[in-house]
């Protein structure tokens, strides 16, 4: 009905008639008070057995008898009590508490009471309502919760899912087929298990940058076929960002079924992960000659056993590692790491660190994976690469050259050159390159030689443009000091494979003191490649 | 985490959720016990959530 609009309103001297008219709306009034705290929910109906009456430390209040009568959680006088599998005691644990009108709880066959829903559905739909970030709380202590078959989409870039008490991989929210998160999600949470099997990508992601993240000893459970999240619509160039801190798992379905597939987008990959957090080897899937750039943050808590580099089946990417712990952690990887031997790009970003000490299969020549028996070997396409070698010890062997490993290439007591070759890709157009060569040697030098020179791989010949040499002797050449800017011009329009040949010449006997001293750090960094 | 067997997961099912169907707990336990062989390395891996998905992957939740 249209708005009416008054005649201006004389006042009689004598009260009139009232005026029959109805005039507009006011204008709305401001929010009321918070409503009334939601249904706490009920007890959970599990029977504690053993001593709940026993002695009480710092955050115990219970010793039980040992697994495997950890039977979840459980309330008394108002505190929730979750088994901890590593001590053997229930634990005190904080429930979730309203911070406000943005946390809303969905507990499979409650009662409906103030933010306490009974599907998830009117969970979602009461937080999204917010418009601002909000928090849904997934409480399966009655009955077990089930996103049912064909809900639809839920937005939940600005929505954390949480679990309910806290407890460790405890709580679980079950997606079944026909729902999707196309969004991503923000957060999933405490404790929180998210379940998906179905048979098309829960989601499908398109437009530019989006983040995820999971923490504290929540996970992602992809039982489903095919990619969880399908990220092959995504602009190029787009940034993703995946992070599993404090506890946070992604866990894929096995090959083909991986977590992130991006096809042929070309994305910014970030993956960080913190302590006690990992992922599978099947997170990441792309398709062949997909120059995607993936880097790696690892902090040092991270899961090593879990830790695999994602089998990128097919991704031929240039792949960058970065962090503080890549020193410190040794690459245990259950697969190969991928190989920037085979890629297009012309850009390498960040530094690869190996650290000797890794036992497994780490690197691919050509044609095989190379079983790491080796303190180091090096094959650098273009960009900034670095080695390190530490610590060798007798009777090992660089097999610098990845063409012709031998064990004659000893590097510890040997007496001839040892050569390695810095390998990389010149670009078909031709033009120039030049290279950084920063070096040391530390420990006791004994008259080395390092002679480097420029080398044609493919036509295993010295193209000696230029040359020049380390000087040996003692002090040792300081870590990451600048020995040379090595420039090359090359004319081919044809792409090689050259090589940065730097062989060691000891004048001597030996290189090093042969008591593990023997400590060479090589970066070559590209200035002014041409991109 | 070492894997239970088929008969502690029935009595875990019934503590955790006694309202399943009674034709759906066997299956439901049995199905635990493979998804805890499977995963039993990973760092999640923990009787009561492998019971809990054992039991939606059996529709052990459908009405």
């Amino acid at each position: 009905m249209p708005s009416q609009i008054l005649p201006p309103l004389v006042l009689p001297t004598v009260p009139g008639p009232t005026n029959p008219n109805v005039g507009p709306p006011g204008p709305q009034g401001p929010a009321g008070p918070p409503g009334p705290q939601g249904d706490p929910g009920p007890e959970n109906p599990l029977p504690l057995t053993g001593d709940v009456t026993g002695t009480t430390d710092a955050n115990t209040v219970s010793k039980l008898q040992t697994w495997p009568l950890d039977i979840g959680p459980a309330v008394i006088d108002g505190q929730v009590l979750t088994w901890d599998d590593n001590d053997g005691y229930f634990t005190v644990k904080t429930p979730p508490v309203s911070t406000g009108s943005n946390v809303f709880i969905y507990r499979e066959g409650a009662a409906p009471s103030g933010n306490v829903y009974a599907h998830f559905v009117d969970a979602y739909n009461a937080a999204i309502a917010t418009g601002v970030p909000a928090t849904i709380v997934i409480d399966d202590v009655i009955s077990g919760t089930v996103i049912p078959n064909n809900t639809g989409n839920f937005d939940l870039h600005q929505i954390t899912l949480s679990g309910a008490n806290g407890t460790p991989y405890a709580t679980l929210l079950s997606v079944e087929n026909g729902n999707t998160f196309n969004q991503g999600f923000q957060r999933i949470t405490y404790g929180l298990a998210v379940q998906y099997s179905g048979t098309v990508p829960l989601g499908t992601i398109t437009g530019g940058n989006f983040t995820m993240t999971i923490d504290e000893n929540a996970f992602l459970f992809y039982s489903g076929t095919g990619p969880a999240f399908d990220l092959t619509g995504m602009n190029g160039g787009a940034t993703v960002t995946i992070t599993a801190d404090t506890g946070g798992y992604f866990q894929s379905n096995g090959a083909g079924n991986n977590v992130f597939n991006i096809g042929d987008a070309i994305l910014n990959f970030n993956l960080y992960i913190g302590d006690n957090s990992g992922i599978d080897k099947y997170l990441l899937a792309a398709s062949n000659g997909n120059n995607s750039v993936v880097e790696e943050v690892i902090t040092v808590g991270a899961i090593s056993p879990v830790f695999n580099f994602p089998d990128a089946t097919g991704l031929n990417v240039p792949i960058g590692y970065t962090g503080s712990a890549q020193n410190l952690i040794p690459f245990v990887s259950n697969e190969p790491l991928p190989s920037p031997h085979t890629s297009t790009a012309n850009i390498v970003r960040g530094t690869m660190v190996f650290d000797r000490n890794a036992d497994q299969p780490f690197w691919y020549d050509g044609t095989n994976w190379v079983s790491y028996t080796q303190p180091f070997q090096a094959q650098f396409l273009s960009g900034k690469a670095t080695g390190v070698i530490s610590s060798p010890n007798t009777g090992d062997y660089i097999n610098w050259n990845y063409a012709t490993p031998s064990s004659a290439n000893t590097f510890v007591g040997q007496s001839t050159a040892t050569s390695i070759y810095l390998n990389f890709n010149t670009p078909s157009t031709g033009g120039s390159v030049s290279f950084k060569l920063t070096g040391s040697l530390g420990g006791a030098v004994d008259g080395s030689l390092i002679v480097y020179q420029w080398w044609d791989i493919t036509n295993n010949v010295g193209l000696g443009n230029p040359s020049g040499f380390f000087p040996g002797g003692t002090p040792p050449i300081a870590p990451d000091q600048v020995v040379a800017i090595v420039p090359w011009n090359y004319a081919s329009a044809a792409s090689i494979q050259v090589g940065l040949q730097l062989t060691f010449v000891n004048a001597t006997t030996k290189i090093g003191n042969g008591d593990s001293q023997i400590l060479p750090w090589f970066t070559v960094e590209t200035i002014g490649f041409p991109q | 985490m070492k894997i239970p067997t088929s008969d502690y997961f029935l009595v875990l099912l019934d503590q955790l959720y006694p309202n399943i169907p009674v034709e759906k707990k066997v299956a439901t336990a049995l199905k635990a016990v493979n998804l805890a062989g499977k995963y039993e390395n990973t760092p999640w891996a923990n009787p009561i959530i492998v019971l809990k998905m054992a039991a939606f992957e059996m529709g052990a939740f459908e009405a």
